[in-house]
């Protein structure tokens, strides 16, 4: 891969250019830096492209091989110099195969949309326990959902959650400022409002 | 000591501004550092902190947050607990680490651009304590790892990686600059605060703490969570901002949020998914990278953004696609391409984990399996040089990651495939149609050369592998090599017996 390379002067009258090209070879995984040469025959640059490929990330099969260029199947025995291939453009090099082989990509992943979840994410530490049956007094109508990750737990419910500094110092057993909920709270879902005494968690809906 | 409640004096001090006599509001704030736009001047003044903080009540709670984090560090650095460490995990961290690191630099003065040209005076004050932050991020990071610099020479790279042309973090740096850097206050506070630090942030600071965690790394987890903490707080200067914004120019907060979003999940299949996915000891894991990404932004975002108002990207459907591929490319990519990175990359395809990677990616094994087959059976062979490139893969001129990394072989609704585009007789290449679609329109802020293009163009000197990495900043010692030593095929040893060419 080396642009200053000089390759052999061959007949052609003018030196052999480098012809860097943008190459993805049928079934691999992403498209290369292939440096074919002017002097080249179209052949000979997807032996190059196969070689970044074949036996390296893809099995070696015995079947011949063409390069597309926009959309047109190039004759193989053209010199690159005269295929109409412009360097700096993507070539698609593949074996010649009856079938295609692509499946269907559509995605699995569930796209929940609002759910509308409020509450915090405490972090690891002494003070999930207390501060999370602090949550519970305040909010005896709320339907809790936590989720124990280990190094954090979420703690939601739908629509609004409040926890009051009163309750934190009930369940802690010594003196809470409200400010110190922050050191335990890696995150939260909803929008939040601090005051002194309490925090609260809710969706204010934008009507526009 | 008896001290007033914040709510008795907060509102006389948080909203101090005063009219300039000598100078125009302009020369103070002028609009290419400000941003205002369509948002006339006064409208500004209903900026309104959702989550507030004196400076004594900052001071007092960042002390606490120190004072746990730094005694976690100290107890630990006396144990043996980092030499037990799973190798994988360990490069999940250094991912982290020079990935990360000053990245949190970066945001100081972004945060400082916003300290000094918000537009109310509560923002400014905001964006001060976010400064703060920021600074404290970056310390923790380089001191945390600053330890094991004697024990990893990749952990170097901490300090190191920003100031390289590595491939990754030349993507890394164009993400930051197109959102921290280059912008304007207001364009800032959408792109940072509110897009990256409530969204993706999270995914790395909280999510990966818990599998930093499971995998015995308590230091690493307590201090990105306890990091994370602070974002949550100054993240917050996004939602006055935006609700602003909305009001009078709505177009354009939904395109900071489509073009920052899109930059962002294309970095975190980066810098994010393998860690999760590959890197991490497989009964360490709790959860897979789409799992944390459903939960924190698919679920958590994107109700947030819809509560004001705004719509979800119009590639959104692509976005969900590519939670089940793009990082499954990159983690195959990094470790062909093994020696271009500073960790060591866990290959993450023993028999027990490409079982759990089809049970959590129905199509993993048609997509990714047969690559990974050809690379088992040459390791299993001896043929180390048929694991290792000869060339590059050609570049994305928008996110900078390899094009083909946004798609997947033998998937017919993404293929592998580049999205050209000539402009002024240069041919530009792209991942994907949202790639081209935001540099199309961002050209401007976001035109930076990509790895191939300064090859070609002759600014590296020696342009082959060994000078691609030289240039690169990647001597022996870091260069990585597979973090198990080749090992993990072992069990794949059979197969190749049965069908091997001689």
């Amino acid at each position: 891969m080396s642009v200053t390379e000089e390759a052999p002067d061959e007949e052609t009258s003018a030196e052999p250019q480098p012809w860097p090209v943008n190459a993805k070879f049928g079934g691999d995984f992403v498209t290369q830096l292939v440096l074919g040469m002017s002097n080249m025959t179209v052949d000979e640059l997807a032996q190059e492209v196969a070689s970044h490929v074949i036996g390296k990330r893809l099995p070696a099969e015995d079947l011949p091989m063409q390069v597309t260029y926009e959309g047109k199947v190039l004759d193989g025995s053209t010199l690159v110099s005269e295929s109409g291939i412009v360097p700096v453009t993507n070539i698609y090099v593949d074996y010649v195969r009856d079938t295609p082989e692509e499946a269907d990509g559509s995605s699995t992943v569930a796209d929940a949309g609002q759910h509308r979840k409020v509450g915090p994410v405490l972090r690891m530490g002494d003070d999930i326990a207390p501060i999370l049956s602090a949550i519970e007094d305040d909010n005896p109508d709320a339907q809790l959902e936590v989720v124990d990750q280990g190094a954090y737990v979420r703690i939601e419910t739908v629509g609004r959650l409040v926890v009051t500094r009163a309750s934190i110092e009930r369940r802690l057993g010594r003196p809470f400022e409200m400010r110190q909920l922050e050191a335990n709270m890696a995150a939260f879902s909803g929008r939040i409002q601090t005051g002194s005494e309490q925090i609260t968690w809710q969706y204010e809906e934008v009507e526009r | 000591m008896a001290l007033l409640k914040r709510e008795d004096w907060f509102d006389l001090t948080r909203d101090v501004d005063w009219e300039f006599t000598h100078v125009d509001h302009e020369a103070v704030y002028p609009e290419w550092m400000s941003g205002s736009g369509k948002v006339p001047i006064e409208a500004w003044a209903k900026w309104k902190e959702p989550y507030v903080t004196s400076y004594p009540e900052y001071v007092a709670t960042q002390a606490e947050k120190d004072a746990g984090t730094y005694s976690v560090k100290a107890a630990i650095e006396r144990s043996s607990l980092f030499e037990q460490l799973d190798e994988g995990w360990k490069s999940a961290a250094k991912i982290h680490f020079g990935g990360v690191a000053l990245i949190e630099f970066i945001a100081v003065p972004a945060e400082l651009k916003m300290a000094r040209f918000g537009l109310a005076p509560s923002w400014r004050n905001t964006a001060v304590y976010g400064a703060l932050d920021e600074i404290r991020h970056t310390q923790l990071n380089l001191w945390f790892a600053h330890e094991l610099v004697s024990k990893d020479p990749q952990f170097d790279w901490t300090q190191k990686a920003y100031h390289t042309n590595e491939w990754g973090i030349i993507a890394a740096r164009s993400v930051f600059d197109g959102i921290m850097m280059n912008p304007n206050a207001v364009d800032t506070a959408i792109q940072v605060p509110f897009t990256f630090e409530t969204g993706f942030t999270n995914v790395q600071f909280v999510g990966l703490s818990s599998d930093a965690l499971s995998a015995g790394d308590i230091n690493f987890a307590n201090m990105i969570s306890s990091i994370q903490t602070d974002e949550a707080r100054h993240a917050q200067q996004g939602g006055p901002t935006l609700e602003i914004l909305m009001e009078y120019d709505p177009k354009r907060a939904q395109w900071l949020i489509d073009k920052s979003f899109w930059a962002s999940a294309r970095l975190f299949s980066v810098l994010t998914g393998p860690a999760m996915d590959y890197y991490t000891p497989l009964k360490h894991r709790r959860r897979s990278y789409r799992e944390f990404m459903e939960e924190w932004i698919v679920d958590q975002f994107v109700s947030n953004i819809e509560s004001y108002g705004l719509k979800k990207p119009w590639y959104w459907q692509e976005f969900l696609d590519g939670l089940e591929t793009w990082h499954h490319s990159l983690a195959l990519g990094l470790w062909f391409w093994r020696p271009t990175v500073w960790w060591n990359p866990q290959a993450g395809v023993s028999k027990a984990e490409r079982e759990w990677l089809v049970e959590k990616y129905p199509r993993w094994e048609t997509e990714w399996g047969p690559h990974w087959d050809v690379i088992i059976d040459n390791v299993n062979r001896g043929n180390m040089a048929a694991t290792l490139p000869a060339t590059l893969p050609w570049l994305c001129n928008l996110c900078h990651l390899p094009i083909g990394t946004a798609a997947a072989p033998r998937n017919a609704k993404y293929p592998i495939k580049s999205y050209p585009l000539t402009y002024n007789d240069h041919t530009y290449h792209f991942c994907s149609k949202p790639c081209r679609q935001i540099w199309w329109e961002d050209k401007d802020l976001l035109h930076q050369h990509n790895v191939i293009e300064r090859l070609l163009g002759g600014e590296i000197e020696q342009p082959d592998v060994p000078g691609i990495l030289a240039w690169m900043g990647l001597t022996p010692d870091v260069m990585g090599d597979d973090a198990y030593g080749y090992k993990w095929a072992a069990e794949y040893a059979d197969r190749v017996a049965e069908g091997a060419p001689t």
